[in-house]
């Protein structure tokens, strides 16, 4: 009984003798596996942190500027240019001397064309398209052709885009623009004048 | 309109050469409607407002997709090849002198923006009488132009419920006869040089034979719609067409029919 217990004993104290160096050496290979499976996450972490710091810079930077840019849509007033106003007046007086008729049209056409590129930087679209549109007149309309109703018609168009300026709307613009096409006036590139312009 | 008063009833090739062709046609054409009060329809409108609308959406999405003025051109010019259309088709003729007379995208843009969103409307009601007929209920094309991104969606020429062109092309069914039984020998090459005649003789068969009118063979017959939406809008009202199809139609319905040849027009300046 007792060699029984002691071969048990040395049985078993072999066992736990030898257990501590299997236990380390798989232990090792294990925190060595691990510490190198964690190593290769600490650098996807790192890689995945600059390319989000990266991004997230880049977005700061868009925001940064829409909102600069909004600041200046929404801040920067419109000053309609006071030479289209004089130029029609000028037109209106010198209506029936038709060489300077075909100057005063040339003129508002210029300083229609170069206000209607100026409010491509504000959010003023309504308004934009009643500039675009009296250029229109005077880029595809020979000066001689336009009649005193048709002219009255476009006082009438200049007129609101100084009273009404960026509060220019939708509706109004519509009912403007259906009263120039039933007036006769050419809001297209296919007039001769137009064809003589940009050619066929 | 009183009784008696003769009218035009404006098909859609009037409607787009009374604001799109070039001055000479244009004057003459709208000298010739200024004679007599202009009248068109729904049908007429929905089928104007998918050609103009999708020709200025595909000017407008090419733009916007492109560098310059000028790429945008040379690419819109390869794809008309592509797809067989001529560079003085309208409105695509009209959009192509465009491009000459901006420098830069931003104001061309906002341009082409103001046809998209009102000024087709404008150019379609412009000259006519504001109130269209509706014999068919058309419904096609119904959606409006929205931004998607920096271009535009195309409009589709889906139809929507209610339209009633069975109940209109029942009411018609003398005129579907009439048109299923055309004399093949008419339909030659010089009375039928598109063959519109000869698919419309084709979709009257069909659609006699107890086929759905909706949707495609809807399109398919068009011509053949606007003559027959013409004479039932008003009893003696001129059905007006720039194209020669109606001619034949018109001959062979017995509708009152006025088409004006460009060719013709620019002959006689």
């Amino acid at each position: 009984m007792g060699k029984i217990l002691l071969k048990k004993h040395i049985s078993t104290s072999f066992q736990q003798d030898d257990l501590p160096l299997f236990k380390d050496e798989w232990a090792r290979q294990q925190l060595q596996r691990h510490t190198h499976e964690l190593d290769q996450y600490r650098a996807e972490i790192r890689d995945i942190k600059a390319i989000l710091s990266d991004q997230l810079k880049n977005v700061k930077t868009e925001w940064k500027n829409q909102i600069s840019n909004q600041s200046i849509l929404i801040s920067r007033s419109i000053d309609v240019p006071i030479n289209i106003k004089t130029t029609f007046e000028k037109l209106e007086e010198d209506f029936s001397d038709f060489s300077n008729r075909i100057v005063w049209c040339n003129e508002l056409k210029d300083c229609l064309s170069k206000f209607e590129e100026e409010l491509e930087e504000y959010d003023a679209k309504y308004l934009s398209w009643f500039v675009s549109t009296l250029k229109d007149v005077f880029s595809y309309n020979y000066a001689e052709t336009i009649t005193e109703e048709q002219l009255d018609l476009l006082k009438n168009g200049v007129e609101t885009i100084y009273e009404k300026q960026e509060n220019c709307d939708k509706d109004s613009f519509a009912e403007y623009h259906l009263q120039l096409v039933e007036s006769g006036l050419s809001l297209l590139p296919n007039t001769q004048k137009a064809i003589d312009e940009f050619g066929e | 309109m009183a009784d008696g008063d003769v009218a035009f009833f404006l098909d859609t090739s009037t409607q787009i050469s009374k604001t799109w062709e070039d001055e000479k046609i244009r004057h003459y054409l709208n000298n010739k409607l200024s004679q007599k009060p202009c009248y068109s329809s729904v049908y007429v409108k929905n089928e104007y407002k998918l050609n103009i609308l999708n020709n200025a959406i595909l000017v407008y999405n090419t733009t916007v997709d492109s560098v310059t003025l000028d790429d945008a051109e040379s690419r819109l010019d390869e794809l008309m090849k592509k797809i067989g259309r001529r560079p003085d088709e309208l409105p695509y003729k009209i959009f192509r002198r465009l491009f000459k007379q901006y420098n830069s995208k931003p104001p061309f843009l906002t341009k082409l923006e103001k046809i998209i969103e009102l000024a087709w409307k404008n150019f379609f009601y412009g000259h006519i009488e504001k109130t269209l007929f509706n014999l068919v209920e058309c419904n096609s094309a119904q959606d409006n132009p929205r931004k998607k991104e920096n271009g535009y969606i195309g409009i589709t020429s889906r139809c929507s419920s209610g339209c009633e062109i069975d109940d209109f092309l029942k009411s018609q069914q003398s005129a579907l006869k009439i048109l299923a039984n055309i004399d093949d020998a008419k339909l030659d090459r010089i009375n039928d040089p598109k063959g519109t005649l000869q698919k419309i003789k084709i979709v009257s068969t069909a659609i006699l034979g107890g086929a759905s009118p909706h949707g495609k063979l809807c399109k398919e017959m068009s011509d053949a719609v606007i003559s027959l939406e013409a004479e039932t809008s008003w009893p003696g009202i001129i059905l007006h067409s720039m194209d020669s199809d109606f001619k034949l139609l018109g001959e062979v319905l017995n509708i009152p029919t006025y088409v004006h040849s460009k060719h013709k027009i620019l002959n006689n300046q």
